[in-house]
């Protein structure tokens, strides 16, 4: 029994010092009201026959005193905040790290739960369990790192942060979780850190964490197991900055962990992908993977819906561990491996799913213990018919090259006829030799743009530019070479913040484009008829992916994201919208930036995300959990971090409030209500 | 049939804190009635022993020369030729004493006890000296007090309220002494009517044998107040006797003061037994019960008064 309070010493003169004053209060004559009777002698005999049994009247009144001495005693060991157990000399100050990340989602917990819930559980019975100087503060993990609390010691609202955490469908971020914990921990007294997970955490990040005797004994680091999920996530460590940077420091710090989960039965989709051809944009192709983390051969049916009809199902075979690839490329055709190759159905949205064999609508079987991946989405571009507008006086390259796109709907006029009215019909225009006295919102690319007026400031006029830097990143120079192109004369553009320059001349930005308030522009400084690029290969390249850029519908084009991330979205309807709204697939809705045209769109649940812009226009995005480190259910009952197993977490009483005072407190309130019953019952007077 | 009362604008006052005057005309119906015959000094309205002038027939005796020839039996003379002497009852008055408990303890209760005993003492008064009988009180607490020589009357009635208003209570209650210096002041036997809550110390026995042994015929009202009967106390209290001083503490229970109040009863069951052991009529006066009441339907109901 320790004391937290008030030392021993204080104690004891607390309770010396009243205690004596009771005693003496006791001894102290009461102050009687007085009565005046008529005859004492009456009294006399009655009080003669009660004090007959006067040695039990006595004792009455010694218990009396003894009851008043005891109600003292109480309450000054309340003072001392005694407790049990010599651990909890002082209070913790504790972070409890929650995994809220898809695999969480897993159901595989005690009595049918979900490891969410039994986390919840278990960090319910940690707060629970603390005694009266603890703090503690919440931390969720996930894609994103998210302190729900501070430092509380309240019970009830650490329980209501609990409340409102839910599972996402994003990979859980532990070293940065565990940095925040490391840095809110740090130089405070006793500092815990309890993690609560499955463990399912990549081998690379756990080695990448010191921590030091308190934690747990160090242990020989093993192998981590080779697995396809494994293999995957020592791909990722490429990526990251480098594994010492990357450290987290946790010495000093005791860490702690829950394990939750028990299964690794599962098998997902862990990428899945759809894109139409460039060449015929009828027609599409998907790429998908799945992978069985089983340990024994699986056979599941994959099913592929395009706008909710099936248009395909396919029964995998899959070995242990093994994982099953579609694509399109010519090495997997060669080898007539698994493809959904030139797909042409009807619908946008697409959806794979994976469902046990033999599994209905009525009859659904459950296919594992981790359903999130079991569906992915994707969504194609609409196939519509872009409307540009040619304001030429007439130029048969560039309608020509417009040729080659059936999706294409050309309108040509003459720079006179051109009007405001006409250019909000279109989708694009193409300005050839001229420009108008008005910036038009639609996206529209300017060729020999004039002198002053134009979008982009000109600097000057090059003689004989030679192109001889390229950005072939970007869309428009996509699979475009302008080497040796000759060009008679240009205009410089002027590089100006916002301005990227596509091609230039000796540093002399010759070919640019920009976004202004969402609209994407583009410009090239000559007149094509100066220039042989007409005549080669890149012109109608050039052209088209210009269109395919202003369309948004480019080779690069995302049909679905990955949960966790922040993902830019191109905005529905007009571009100059400052904010859009995104309904999840939950049904939640949140309102989202935009910046340059693009939604600022961060997403944490897998599925079919809307968003709105301004005038009611609306564009669909899909989500998917897409991560084999997620989809690698499998729990650790004991996590290494840092060469150390991760001990349990002990002193949390559960079901007891650890602070004691508060039985005395209550023991004493019982004591005086029984002191004043048998007082008021003239049982003790 | 008495004369009406005269009245004074003093006596009135006296009166009214007393009784009223209806009370007062229902008073005089009302005879105070004595088992015993005792000898009054003057004609009054009593039998007696004492043969004479009455028109009660009592006995006859032998004639003896001096004898007054009217109450020779002339019919027995002429059957029996004996001369014999009709005797009669003489009608003499009563001697009534009111002897009144003035103590402390008599002042207690609401309303006082002695209040009431006074009412009881002056209503008595009223019918004996309504009947001609000679009433005196006398007043008594550690020893005798006050006293109202034996007034003839109703006229004598004023003076008897004077002698009650001018009463000065007080002192501890000693029956026994009080009584043996009463017997000793007062040679002439009569009804002696005790007046008192019997709150003594020492007793009451002695006292009232007292009076039995000197051949008066003693009557005993105890005026006892209900909140004494049944006190209304509770708590942590200092208990002060109002006659002696002496200082108990208490703390009254509901046990303890039921049983004081059978304690109490106990004492006025004694009371009560030892007075039908003596022949000693007694009356438990509660000062709850209507003053009027107790005089005219309890005392009479009681044979005290007729």
């Amino acid at each position: 029994m320790t004391l937290l309070g008030l030392s021993l010493q204080k104690l004891a003169l607390i309770f010396g010092v009243v205690g004596a004053a009771v005693t003496v209060l006791y001894i102290l004559k009461l102050r009687r009201r007085r009565v005046r009777v008529p005859f004492s002698k009456l009294w006399d005999r009655v009080l003669r026959e009660k004090e007959s049994t006067s040695l039990f009247r006595r004792l009455k009144r010694l218990f009396s005193l003894l009851l008043q001495l005891l109600f003292l005693f109480l309450l000054t060991a309340a003072l001392g905040d005694p407790r049990l157990s010599t651990e909890v000399l002082e209070g913790r100050n504790i972070v409890l790290l929650l995994d809220t990340s898809a695999s969480m989602k897993a159901r595989d917990a005690e009595g049918g739960q979900t490891r969410m819930e039994e986390a919840l559980e278990q960090s319910r019975r940690i707060i629970r369990g603390m005694n009266g100087a603890d703090v503690l503060m919440v931390v969720r993990m996930d894609a994103q790192v998210t302190p729900l609390s501070g430092f509380e010691s309240d019970e009830k609202a650490l329980l209501n942060v609990l409340s409102e955490i839910q599972a996402t469908d994003t990979r859980a971020d532990l070293l940065r979780a565990l940095k925040l914990a490391g840095d809110a921990l740090r130089g405070k007294k006793n500092p815990l850190l309890i993690l609560v997970g499955d463990g399912a955490y990549p081998e690379e990040l756990v080695g990448l964490v010191d921590l030091d005797d308190k934690s747990g004994q160090r242990i020989r680091a093993k192998a981590p197991p080779k697995t396809p999920a494994a293999k995957t996530r020592r791909k990722k460590k490429t990526a990251s900055a480098g594994p010492e940077l990357a450290r987290v420091d946790l010495r000093g710090i005791t860490a702690r962990f829950i394990p939750v989960g028990r299964s690794r039965d599962n098998v997902g989709i862990v990428a899945f992908n759809a894109r139409r051809y460039v060449r015929n944009k009828l027609s599409f192709e998907v790429f998908l993977e799945v992978v069985n983390y089983r340990k024994q051969t699986t056979e599941v049916d994959l099913q592929l819906y395009a706008d909710d009809q099936l248009i395909d199902v396919q029964r995998l075979k899959l070995g242990p561990e093994q994982t099953a690839r579609y694509t399109c490329d010519p090495d997997a055709r060669q080898r007539k491996r698994k493809a959904w190759c030139d797909l042409a159905a009807t619908g946008e949205m697409l959806e794979a799913r994976l469902v046990a064999p033999g599994s209905t609508a009525e009859k659904p079987r459950a296919l594992d213990a981790f359903p999130p991946d079991d569906r992915a989405f994707a969504l194609l571009p609409q196939r519509k018919k872009q409307k540009v507008l040619l304001v030429t006086k007439g130029n048969l390259f560039l309608e020509g090259a417009m040729l080659l796109e059936p999706n294409l709907e050309v309108l040509r006029v003459a720079p006179r006829a051109y009007s405001d009215t006409l250019a909000r019909k279109v989708d694009a225009i193409i300005f050839d030799g001229s420009y108008p006295a008005t910036t038009p919102t639609t996206h529209f690319l300017v060729i020999n743009p004039p002198a002053s007026g134009g979008p982009f400031k000109v600097t000057g006029r090059l003689r004989l530019p030679l192109i001889t830097d390229q950005d072939t990143s970007h869309p428009v120079m996509r699979w475009v070479t302008l080497k040796d192109v000759n060009i008679s004369d240009s205009a410089s553009f002027a590089a100006e913040p916002g301005v990227k320059v596509l091609a230039a001349s000796f540093k002399q930005p010759v070919i640019v484009a920009r976004r202004r308030g969402g609209t994407k522009i583009a410009a090239f400084g000559f007149d094509l008829t100066r220039s042989d690029l007409p005549l080669r290969v890149a012109f109608p390249i050039l052209i088209l992916n210009t269109l395919d850029w202003f369309a948004g519908d480019s080779e690069g084009l995302v049909t679905s994201y990955r949960t966790g991330e922040t993902w830019e979205v191109p905005v529905p309807g007009p571009p100059t919208a400052q904010t859009v709204r995104v309904t999840r697939p939950d049904g939640g809705q949140v309102v989202a930036p935009v910046s340059d045209g693009r939604a600022l769109v961060h997403g944490v649940l897998a599925g079919v995300y809307r968003v709105e812009g301004d005038g009611g226009a609306t564009r669909q995005i899909a989500a998917n959990l897409a991560d084999p480190v997620e989809s690698q259910v499998g729990p650790r009952r004991d996590l290494v971090l840092g060469g150390r197993t991760l001990e349990r977490p002990s002193g949390f009483g559960a079901g007891l409030r650890r602070e004691i005072w508060i039985y005395l407190l209550l023991a004493a309130v019982l004591l005086s209500l029984v002191e004043w019953l048998t007082y008021n019952r003239r049982v003790t007077v | 049939m008495a004369r009406p009362v005269k009245s004074t604008a003093e006596a009135t006052q006296s009166q009214a804190a007393l009784f009223d005057e209806g009370f007062l005309k229902k008073l005089e119906y009302l005879y105070i009635v004595s088992k015993k015959v005792f000898a009054g000094r003057t004609r009054a309205e009593r039998r007696t022993r004492k043969v004479g002038s009455g028109i009660e027939f009592a006995d006859y005796r032998e004639y003896v020369p001096g004898d007054d020839f009217r109450y020779l039996d002339w019919n027995i003379y002429g059957r029996m030729d004996k001369l014999l002497l009709r005797l009669f009852e003489e009608e003499e008055d009563l001697y009534i004493y009111l002897i009144v408990d003035a103590s402390d303890s008599m002042q207690m209760g609401s309303p006082p006890k002695l209040h009431y005993a006074m009412q009881i003492a002056a209503a008595l008064c009223y019918v004996g000296l309504a009947n001609l009988d000679r009433v005196s009180i006398v007043t008594f607490a550690d020893g005798l007090k006050e006293r109202l020589p034996p007034a003839r009357g109703k006229g004598r009635i004023f003076k008897v309220f004077d002698f009650l208003r001018s009463v000065a209570p007080g002192g501890t209650t000693q029956l026994s002494g009080s009584l043996r210096a009463f017997v000793h002041q007062n040679k002439r036997r009569g009804l002696a009517v005790l007046i008192s809550d019997f709150y003594d110390p020492g007793g009451y026995e002695d006292a009232i044998n007292m009076l039995r042994y000197n051949r008066y015929e003693p009557f005993a009202i105890q005026v006892v107040d209900p909140a004494e009967m049944r006190p209304r106390l509770k708590g942590d209290l200092q208990l002060i006797d109002c006659e002696t001083g002496e200082i108990r503490e208490i703390t009254v229970s509901q046990g303890l003061l039921a049983a004081y109040i059978r304690e109490h009863e106990r004492y006025c069951q004694e009371l009560a037994e030892f007075c039908t052991a003596k022949q000693v009529p007694l009356f438990r006066a509660e000062t709850s019960v209507p003053f009027d009441e107790l005089i005219l339907r309890i005392f009479r109901k009681g044979g005290f008064l007729r």
